[in-house]
């Protein structure tokens, strides 16, 4: 993963088409960044959120160690962001299109794989129902492997002060 | 393995989960904004439709059925939805985490999709085995995806369209998926009865 800054127009240039996201920097460690996501899900995020028991423990754990574990670690420059900033992060679409197929379809494809084995190979259901299940075990952690290697992590865009109403959005960075 | 062929194209294309039953609407007219959201979101809930349906045949067979609980079918079949959603959001998290704080928020969205738990209910009435049951909800799910896909990716370029602005935005969206089902009446005599 490339360090520090990219401006807009670099990003516009290399034709780079990015998923944004806000996060806050929670901790600086040498130069490395702690970032914590500004919107991890979706609970809390609805008309109900007051009334919400699973969003005030989401509030309760956002902060402090809890928080901290959450947080992800992404290497940047730390000169140039401070603890408290909140910044906009960027990831490429194929990256992301990537992740999805190796993190949903790999795991799905070994899970039902295995089970047409069983089926084919005269097991009973209750047979074929351990054989899925254990497809599936494999399957994660195929795809666990699979996307460590290929793992491409978040870039560093802009403060998210910078430019207003960037969250969430796909967008091409111009 | 020619019968279970049939079975996916029956379930993907023929009945069409979206465009044929009409389940899960929500999601298709929410997340089909863009192709890459869509592609998402179309897998996380073939994940979880799969997972569901083999799940949900274990409960019916296995306690259900066999000590005459059917009226706690549908109450129990929502427990294993949203069990398999978190099982799912776990998972991710752990395989995935760019994946997960990216795409994170659809997966609460897809314990309410009315299409899983429509694929389980469906599921029971059809009768089958334990993994005819996984192919039919895996099939189904399959043709939400391309739904999903093929409908994000008109929608990305009737944003670029010169759509009149009485019909810019939602209108546009469900003519289109109107012309779109039309298209997959097509499928109807693909399988002969």
């Amino acid at each position: 993963m490339s360090q520090g800054y990219h401006s807009p127009a670099e990003n516009y240039d290399r034709g780079l088409r990015l998923v944004e996201a806000e996060a806050r920097v929670v901790a600086i460690e040498g130069q490395v960044a702690w970032l914590q996501p500004e919107h991890r899900s979706g609970c809390g995020a609805c008309a109900s959120a007051s009334l919400c028991g699973a969003a005030t423990l989401a509030r309760a754990a956002g902060g402090g160690r809890a928080g901290r574990l959450a947080a992800r670690c992404v290497p940047v420059a730390a000169d140039r962001l401070a603890v408290g900033d909140r910044i906009v992060v960027g990831l490429r679409d194929d990256a992301l299109a990537r992740a999805a197929l190796t993190a949903y379809a790999l795991p799905l494809a070994v899970m039902l794989g295995a089970a047409l084995l069983a089926e084919m190979a005269g097991a009973g259901e209750s047979m074929t129902a351990v054989a899925m299940a254990g497809g599936l075990a494999a399957g994660l952690a195929l795809a666990r492997w699979a996307g460590a290697r290929a793992a491409e992590g978040p870039r560093v865009l802009r403060h998210a002060s910078a430019l207003s109403g960037s969250t969430g959005n796909q967008e091409r960075v111009a | 393995m020619n019968e279970y062929l049939l079975l996916l194209l029956s379930t993907a294309l023929i009945n069409n989960v979206v465009l044929v039953k009409f389940l899960g609407l929500c999601p298709t007219m929410g997340v089909s904004k863009s192709v890459d959201a869509a592609l998402g979101m179309g897998l996380a809930t073939t994940f979880v439709i799969t997972l569901a349906a083999a799940a949900s045949w274990m409960l019916e067979h296995w306690l259900l059925a066999p000590f005459d609980l059917g009226f706690l079918r549908i109450l129990s079949f929502i427990l294993v939805i949203a069990a398999a959603v978190q099982f799912t959001e776990m998972a991710i998290r752990k395989t995935s985490p760019a994946l997960y704080e990216s795409l994170g928020i659809y997966l609460p969205l897809i314990t309410t999709n009315c299409a899983v738990l429509g694929v389980a209910l469906l599921n029971v009435q059809q009768g089958y085995g334990f993994v005819k049951s996984v192919l039919f909800g895996f099939g189904s799910a399959l043709g939400f995806t391309i739904v999903l896909l093929i409908f994000a990716g008109l929608r990305e370029r009737l944003a670029l369209a010169g759509v009149p602005a009485a019909f810019s935005g939602a209108p546009a969206a469900f003519i289109t998926i109107s012309l779109l089902s039309l298209a997959f009446m097509g499928f109807s005599g693909l399988i002969p009865a």
